[in-house]
């Protein structure tokens, strides 16, 4: 007998701009999480990064290696810091992203993160995020048990919008 | 050419009610395994998805790869495509008439420790008999030296309807730890 799953756990629609967005006390009872994220910054025309924390961590414990096309050449990078990184937006040209929480709860494993993010439009004057696919690897085995996302300065803007899912195995 | 809409819920309604995306089997290795073979695929969803974490078990390595086929067909009749980003470049690879699909690399357990790679692979229009069985893959890793950000499309070059996938590495066994989940989604 099939188990039905792929449950909404929570979800929040910004109607005034807040510093983060936090998704706390999450059940260990599902076996992956999916993030739909669409964010705007606070500034017209300034790119503002959006960033990923899980577990209050602030170490230097995120790892990724990312593919993008910005609409002119494709490019790689790796990196080691603090956040995972979503991409840039700005008040009109939201950041897109879905993430992937693979075995969020598994003690005998760091945390897979996957990430398509988008932005179609250009933020005058920034070669940011166009097209983004993203593994992230949070070094650390503990359960996630809550997700922070806030910009790298400003607010998140009012209509930005998160619907948090629960994937059951 | 063939149109889904999957609709996810937006509102406190729990997936019971809707039913469009169902569990259909779940691996957890509990021990090495040299494979994991998802078999008896029942015919009636619209296409299928695999969710995975997978490391190797030899710790003499640092990567490997993996393969994938269908319905134990170990023709030539596979064909893929892949797009991945390795940390310093962006590359494209295309193959046909292999025996396999994917080849994707992942960590061995001479790895990093507690690292194994996140695989979402989703099988469309698996169950119908007048196309072939075409497949997108998102998967990613950070081995040292195979750093990987990379999409895959892949081609099973028969008409038939899927009925096993099975999943294994180049060499050597899958790691105790990694999972495999088979979803199956309704159209």
């Amino acid at each position: 007998m099939p188990t039905p799953t792929y449950d909404l756990i929570a979800s929040n629609v910004l109607g005034t701009s807040a510093a983060s967005i936090t998704f706390s006390s999450i059940s260990s009872s599902y076996r992956d999480l999916v993030l739909v994220a669409r964010m705007f910054g606070s500034t017209p025309d300034v790119a503002r990064e959006m960033r990923l924390r899980v577990n209050s961590d602030t170490g230097s414990n995120y790892s990724s290696v990312s593919m993008n096309g910005d609409g002119s050449s494709a490019t790689s990078a790796t990196s080691t810091i603090s956040y995972g990184q979503l991409g840039t937006a700005d008040t009109t040209k939201p950041i897109l992203s879905i993430l992937q929480f693979l075995d969020y709860s598994a003690t005998d494993k760091h945390k897979p993160i996957l990430l398509r993010a988008n932005r179609p439009e250009v933020i005058t004057g920034y070669t940011t995020t166009g097209a983004d696919a993203k593994a992230i690897r949070w070094a650390n085995t503990a359960a996630i048990d809550t997700i922070l996302l806030y910009p790298s300065s400003g607010n998140i803007e009012a209509g930005s919008s998160f619907y948090l899912y629960g994937i059951v195995s | 050419m063939s149109f889904i809409l999957l609709g996810i819920l937006n509102s406190q309604v729990t997936a019971s009610a809707a039913g469009a995306y169902d569990l259909l089997q779940t691996t957890v290795l509990t021990s090495s395994a040299s494979s994991v073979t998802f078999s008896s695929i029942p015919s009636d969803y619209k296409h299928l998805q695999i969710r995975a974490v997978i490391r190797g078990n030899d710790v003499n390595y640092g990567a490997a790869y993996l393969r994938i086929r269908t319905n134990g067909d170990t023709s030539s009749s596979y064909a893929f495509h892949s797009l991945y980003g390795d940390g310093s470049s962006v590359t494209s690879n295309g193959f046909s008439s292999q025996s396999y699909l994917m080849n994707f690399i992942y960590p061995e357990d001479g790895a990093t420790a507690n690292m194994f790679s996140p695989i979402v692979l989703d099988v469309l229009d698996y169950a119908s008999t007048n196309k072939n069985t075409t497949f997108k893959m998102f998967a990613g890793g950070q081995v040292s030296g195979n750093e990987r950000s990379a999409l895959y499309s892949g081609l099973w070059n028969n008409t038939s309807a899927v009925n096993s996938l099975l999943f294994y590495p180049a060499g050597g066994s899958f790691k105790t730890g990694s999972r495999f989940s088979l979803y199956g989604i309704k159209g």
